[in-house]
């Protein structure tokens, strides 16, 4: 195969491991800021309701 | 006094806590490990003399990656196997975790296998025996997630998963070995009987890449465990609630 058209190809290979990787971490980021945020707000409703602790 | 769900956020919240100071150190290594490999893979190891040539390159993430997957999968099984004899939650956490990277990595698998694929063989898919199994694999480790999320209780949900994932890891010795019990497909053997069969330096890059995969996958496990308990503490906080 030329060298050519086989850097086309290792690109692409190893782009779309950075691109995949990028993604789940920007996925956990999210998953990680909702999970807070929810957890702030009942916890904060269990308080407010005088039994949280 | 601090209440459970203000210590499950601390988990996070505290940026000079122990738990994540570790993390950040393994997936600082594991970024390390993996910048190394690249370096030893693209200027140290030699090209491929066969017809494979500079494609060839793609082999030193894309079997790491694959490894690591077929290594969830298996951190999976054991933590199955101990939550049936235990019913420890945390096992199921763990579960849950390993089989969530699992299917990370085996997309990317997927998708640099067919690159590759598309190089070497001059096709984007083939039903070889190695491809097909490990395809059907990540199909069962999907099927885990529908099984999830199909069940209310959390015990029984727990139960039924850890059964799941033991029942799915018979496909993974048989992707292992596919390659070795049918030699004649498409697939290369990367580590068989009589070693990897590369040369010095294409052994190094493997392994430091491996090494770095590895990591990565240590690195990424301890979030989703942390991601999971905070989870838990959500269903325990709505249990409260009476929500």
């Amino acid at each position: 195969m030329p060298l050519a058209e086989a850097v086309k190809y290792v690109a692409a290979a190893y782009a779309a491991v950075l691109v995949g990787l990028v993604a789940y971490l920007v996925s956990a980021g999210m998953r990680i800021a909702r999970l807070q945020r929810d957890v702030r707000l009942f916890d904060e409703e269990l308080k407010r309701r005088g039994d949280g602790r | 006094m601090e209440s459970t769900s203000t210590a499950a956020l601390d988990r996070f919240d505290r940026p000079a806590g122990l738990k994540l100071a570790t993390t950040t150190v393994i997936l600082a290594a594991a970024g390390v490990a993996l910048a190394c490999g690249l370096l030893v893979a693209f200027w140290v190891a030699p090209t491929d003399a066969s017809t494979l040539g500079f494609s060839q390159k793609i082999f030193y993430f894309h079997a790491p990656i694959a490894e690591t997957a077929l290594l969830a999968y298996g951190v999976a099984f054991v933590a199955a196997v101990l939550y049936l004899r235990r019913e420890d939650a945390k096992y199921d956490r763990l579960g849950v975790a390993a089989v969530r990277l699992g299917l990370v990595f085996s997309v990317l698998v997927l998708v640099t296998g067919s690159i590759w694929g598309k190089a070497a063989w001059g096709v984007w898919w083939a039903w070889d025996a190695r491809l097909t199994t490990f395809l059907i694999a990540c199909l069962l480790y999907a099927g885990y997630f529908v099984l999830r999320g199909t069940v209310e209780d959390d015990s029984r949900r727990a139960t039924y998963a850890a059964l799941f994932a033991i029942v799915a890891f018979v496909d993974v010795p048989i992707t292992f070995f596919a390659t070795r019990l049918l030699p004649a497909g498409l697939h290369p053997v990367v580590l068989g009987p009589q070693g990897s069969g590369m040369a010095a330096r294409d052994l190094v890059a493997f392994l430091i890449s491996m090494a770095g995969m590895t990591l990565l996958f240590v690195g990424l496990l301890r979030i989703e465990l942390g991601i999971e308990a905070l989870r838990e503490e959500l269903r325990d906080l709505k249990y409260r609630l009476g929500s």
